[in-house]
């Protein structure tokens, strides 16, 4: 009888639903600060499915730089409410206070009397940061929003203001610390919300701040736009700058990135720009791009590429001096020279996206007689870091002299990418750097493989004073030649990366370049890149671990996990420490491409289909099966063998680009392959057959497909052959080729280049006096004849059945793109090792 | 009695006729394509008292070694023939698996298969055959017709290879054997570099190690053809014969057994039993 009562009270409790309390130092977010608790009672934010509060902040407010951090944090937290509880929160301005006590709490967004009377005092902090407390009355979310700093200050267009979103950068942690939310790609199907019907927060203060204060979301953007007809197969229906599920919030945000170029105006790239420096001083074409002895000068006037302004030249120095006067002095309206055009703040400069090989350089008068170039400077790989030292030296003084006050934004690049090291060119202090690294995030771990990069790095933060270097160039492994296997990983990288340059990085920004565009298909590790940017000691391992059963399922979600868990393994293990593994498309052992693969068709199996889970795995599975089928091509690779006719006496060639000649309708082409290895073959098929005699090679391409040839566009912006001849026995005996490009206008490159004993840039200078070619074209397509004299290869004749090197490559560049090549290169078409055989044929074969 | 010695004699003898006259056959075989290999391709040829099996086989390129064109039999004579004709090696050649096709002259009883080599315009027909009353596989080449250049030098050779010993490292050493290359005048047991050259007669070879006394070879070949014929002793007992280049036809033959083990005694007494088997009986055919 007395046990009745006990089983009474115990039904009762039972029936009554759980108090759900949020993790707060969950170890898959952000790291943040505690502070010390207030004392009060724990706020029962949701009780039962019903809001217990509304969403105050100061709605009068309309300028942009506040809407875009308090309103745009109220939308983001109404939306994360809405998804979790199923009711959408009230939103009340400061002077509907009174309304909104209708609720037992208030969420108050922003600094503003009412949270100042509370207890925010966000601007103490760092910029860009934000606290979040708990009072009796609710919770605090007050961050270092500028736009309450600099009201009624006016802005020019070369001042652009700086926009500070603390406010927001709070919101995004309460709905994802508080709430539970997650946003890991963008769209309905992108995004964790947890199902609340319950929701009990303890008392709690802590606090964070960006540890770099500029952090690109341009990728995300850039990533939707190309990719638009792709996203929407896989996911539906995409719109642009409307990424969330009420399409009100964008992706970056979620992920705490700014704008371009945001909020500093700071981008040193490759500036002035060659064809608007141009536009402006035509004449003096000479003092601004690098002749050398023999009279090349490298001017480019249809691409970029190609161009190499003339770092000895310091009049070239007073040439954009000259400029900025005039911009500056037009407010920017009038002798624009760059990409990214100087402001207030800040002007760029870099070398262009080239190199001016250091045989050119050595011979350069201005060198020998400056001695800008020791045996040393060449040891260290860099040769030319005193050549640009002398120049920056002397630039960034004159823009310390004419423009005090500007920071000179300089990229020191390729050749010049270390600091100089003479003391004659000593820096002013007036230089903020962007240094270009291609170890990180990619290898962060392995001290071997970043040694030089922080040898590097030292270099700079000595050379400007002691200063820590601004920002950093981060590479991707990149999409056309990388592997898919590190890809999918490398952004994982990012904290370690920034951690190990230690003193040596500000704070200023990483500048992550995609390497071929954001792929979402590896949202996972973009993730945990994007979240470093703002915290380098963001647990990625945690982070990605904790997504896959909310995300696929338990039981799928336990296969992807594995699948991961491999996949980052065999990344650290095959490739990052492993010393012998300079390639960044290793081969994988067999084992674990099939285990990999059994991961996946496991996950696969156990995915109801029309389940947002499977829409989220068709996004997350596409690369694999090509790049798995890629793996296993390689491992099967057989360096494929082109028998080359030899002509007979009867056999004459008329090089009229027609290849009527009836033996060249007896031979077979060259079969044609993806280069990157997944075995496809081509949608638009070319024929390239060759053919030989005792003085060198005749080919013939036939291209059925409409050209693109475009007399405006330089030849690597044409469709194109590329014909690359090792002239040696075996591989073994194999140290350089020679290449051969027609365009389907007609015009013609050749290069030449040494990769052993040790690789030498590629010479494209070299010139083949006796080669030959002609071109034909019609709207239906174009066929090309070249002749390849054995002499200017400087090698004799083969013998009979002799087989040398080759590769043929063909670049159709009218849309549909293809790219496809007789080797399977891995899209470098320089990859000797895995170049092809032409076997050269006996007369009647 | 004598009349039951008759008997017993003519069925020998008729035994003997009717094993004699088997014709040779030859079977085209699928020959295991090991991984190295791009394509093989072969022959089992056989008469009733003995069969060999050949190859045509083209290795991989690796891109460290181009690939090349084996013409294979089994231990101890691993591979047929190898020439040089006009300074270009056979193996070096371009062939493809249908290069290798099936010969026969069924009047005459011989099988076998052959394939023409072209030597940058000089094409050899080399033919591998048996014929229906021998125990040698007969290799023929001829110039072919269809010929756009001269032949101007032809060298060939082959080789036995008896290794015995089954410790590994001792199996290529010579101190292990004692190799021996038998002619019709005299015994070579030394192992100088450049080889012992031989005199015309000395046209028929035994290649054996005294020491293990097993996996004997017989070769056989036709002298008039030849300008120089030298045999060099050691872990390939190698035979080397430089013809001449107006040469109209040439025959060379052996002897081996893969498949079962004969002792060098085995083979004396099979040869002394029954030397037409050895013979080349140099005739010409299609």
């Amino acid at each position: 009888m007395k046990h009745i009562p006990l089983l009474l009270l115990s039904c009762i409790f039972a029936a009554l639903p759980a108090w759900a309390s949020p993790d707060l130092k969950n170890p898959a977010l952000t790291p943040v600060q505690f502070g010390k608790a207030p004392k009060h009672a724990e706020l029962r934010l949701v009780e039962n499915g019903k809001l217990n509060f509304a969403v105050v902040y100061d709605k009068s407010n309309r300028d942009r730089a506040f809407t875009s951090s308090v309103e745009r944090g109220a939308l983001l937290l109404c939306e994360a409410v809405e998804k979790c509880t199923g009711v959408k929160p009230e939103t009340f301005g400061l002077n509907e206070v009174e309304k909104a006590s209708k609720y037992p709490y208030r969420i108050y967004l922003g600094f503003n009397d009412i949270t100042k009377k509370l207890g925010a005092d966000p601007f103490s902090g760092p910029k860009q940061g934000y606290e979040l407390f708990t009072c009796p009355e609710g919770v605090v979310i007050a961050g270092y929003d500028s736009a309450l700093l600099d009201r009624g200050k006016k802005y020019g267009r070369l001042d652009p203001r700086e926009i500070l979103r603390g406010t927001l950068w709070g919101v995004c942690d309460f709905a994802e610390r508080i709430l539970g939310c997650r946003w890991y790609f963008p769209g309905e199907y992108g995004s964790i919300f947890p199902k609340t019907v319950n929701l009990t927060l303890p008392p709690v203060r802590y606090s964070d701040y960006p540890r770099f204060y500029n952090r690109d979301g341009c990728w995300i953007s850039w990533s939707l736009r190309d990719r638009k007809k792709q996203w929407e197969t896989l996911l539906g229906a995409y719109q642009k700058e409307t990424d969330s599920p009420n399409k009100l919030i964008r992706m970056q945000e979620y992920w705490r990135l700014e704008n371009f170029m945001g909020p500093k105006p700071f981008h040193p790239g490759h500036d002035p720009e060659p064809s608007r420096i141009m536009k402006f001083y035509p004449e003096r074409k000479k003092e601004i791009f690098f002749t050398n002895e023999s009279g090349y000068m490298r001017y480019n006037p249809r691409a970029h590429i190609g161009n190499d302004f003339d770092l000895t030249n310091l009049k070239f120095a007073d040439i954009i001096i000259d400029a900025m006067k005039k911009y500056y002095a037009s407010e920017g309206k009038d002798y624009n020279i760059w990409s990214y055009p100087p402001n207030t703040h800040y002007i760029n400069i870099g070398q262009c996206d080239g190199e001016v090989p250091l045989a050119d350089m050595l011979r350069n008068p201005v060198v020998k007689k400056f001695n800008l170039i020791s045996q040393a400077d060449i040891d260290s790989g860099v040769a030319l870091r005193n050549v640009y030292g002398r120049f920056l030296q002397y630039y960034a003084g004159r823009v310390k002299q004419e423009f005090p006050g500007l920071r000179v934004a300089f990229m020191p690049y390729q050749g010049g990418t270390y600091a100089p090291t003479d003391p004659r060119w000593k820096l002013p202090d007036n230089i903020d750097l962007r240094v270009c690294t291609h170890v990180f995030p990619r290898t962060p771990r392995n001290p071997k493989k970043i040694a030089k990069t922080m040898q590097c790095l030292k270099e700079w933060y000595e050379a400007t004073g002691n200063r820590p270097i601004d920002s950093l160039w981060f590479y991707h492994i990149p999409a056309e030649g990388g592997s898919p296997f590190l890809r999918a990983i490398a952004a994982q990288f990012v904290g370690e990366s920034v951690k190990v340059c230690g003193k040596y990085l500000g704070r200023t920004n990483i500048f992550f370049d995609q390497y071929g565009g954001l792929n979402w298909s590896y949202y996972y590790s973009e993730y945990c890149g994007a979240k470093a940017f703002w915290n380098p000691d963001f647990n990625a391992d945690a982070a990605v671990d904790e997504h896959w059963e909310p995300f696929y399922g338990k039981e799928a979600g336990a296969e992807l996990k594995k699948f991961h868990r491999l996949l980052k393994d065999s990344y650290i293990r095959f490739y990052m420490m492993n010393d012998a593994e300079d390639s960044i498309n290793p081969l994988y052992p067999p084992q674990v491409i099939n285990q990999l693969e059994s991961c996946l068709q496991k996950a696969a199996s156990c995915i109801q289909p029309g389940s947002v889970e499977e829409k989220r795995f068709r996004l997350f599975s596409l690369p694999w099966k090509e790049a798995i089928q890629a793996q296993r091509n390689r491992q099967n690779y057989i360096r494929p063998v082109y028998m080359v006719y030899r002509l007979l006496r009867q056999d004459a060639v008329e090089l009229d680009g027609k290849g009527q000649e009836a033996f060249w309708k007896k031979l077979k082409p060259i079969a044609m392959q993806d280069p990157k290895g997944t075995g496809a073959k081509p949608e638009y098929p070319v024929s390239v057959k060759l053919a030989w005699d005792d003085t060198g090679i005749y080919g013939l391409l036939e291209a059925p497909h409409k050209p693109l040839a475009d007399s405006d566009k330089d030849i690597w912006h044409n469709d194109s052959c590329e014909v690359f001849i090792a002239p040696a026995p075996s591989a073994e005996k194999r140290k350089d080729f020679y290449h051969f490009t027609v365009d389907a206008f007609g015009n013609q490159a050749t290069g030449y280049r040494l990769m052993y004993p040790i690789a030498t840039p590629y010479n494209g200078q070299w010139k083949s006096p006796g080669f030959r070619k002609a071109v034909a074209r019609d709207e239906k397509g174009w066929s090309m004849e070249f002749f390849i004299p054995f002499a200017d290869m400087k090698v004799k004749a083969p013998r009979p059945y002799e087989s040398w090197g080759m590769n043929i490559v063909s670049n159709k560049l009218g849309a549909p793109e293809e790219y496809m090549s007789s080797s399977l290169t891995l899209a470098n078409n320089h990859n000797l090792e895995m170049f092809g055989t032409m076997k050269f044929l006996g007369k009647g074969d | 009695m004598k009349t039951a010695l008759c008997l017993s004699i003519l069925c020998a003898a008729a035994i003997h006729l009717r094993s004699a006259e088997t014709p040779a056959t030859a079977i085209p075989t699928s020959p295991h394509l090991f991984p190295h290999l791009e394509f093989v391709t072969g022959y089992s040829i056989a008469n009733g008292f003995w069969n060999y099996d050949v190859t045509l086989q083209r290795t991989r390129n690796t891109g460290k070694q181009q690939s090349i064109i084996q013409y294979g039999c089994a231990y101890p004579v691993p591979k047929l023939p190898e020439m040089v004709v006009n300074g270009i090696n056979s193996r070096n050649l371009f062939l493809e698996k249908e290069s290798l096709k099936k010969w026969e002259d069924k009047a005459a009883g011989s099988a076998g298969c052959e394939v023409i080599l072209n030597f940058d315009g000089a094409k050899i027909l080399f033919r591998v055959f048996m014929k229906k009353d021998s125990r040698l596989l007969f290799v023929r080449i001829a110039p072919e017709k269809s010929s756009i250049e001269p032949i101007r030098t032809i060298e060939f050779s082959n080789f036995a290879c008896i290794n015995l010993d089954k410790e590994l490292k001792k199996r290529w050493v010579n101190s292990s054997y004692a190799r021996e290359i038998v002619t019709s005048s005299r015994t070579l047991k030394e192992y100088p570099r450049k080889g012992f050259e031989l005199a015309p007669e000395e046209n028929t070879l035994l290649f054996r190690d005294a020491n293990f006394g097993k996996n004997p070879v017989y070769m056989t070949f036709q002298s008039d053809p030849v300008l120089k014929a030298t045999v060099i002793n050691g872990a390939y007992q190698t035979l080397k014969l430089t013809l001449k280049p107006d040469l109209s036809e040439f025959t060379y033959a052996f002897w081996c057994s893969p498949k079962k083990t004969f002792t060098n005694a085995e083979l004396e007494a099979l040869m002394k039993s029954a030397p037409a088997f050895f013979q080349l009986k140099e005739e010409k055919t299609k």
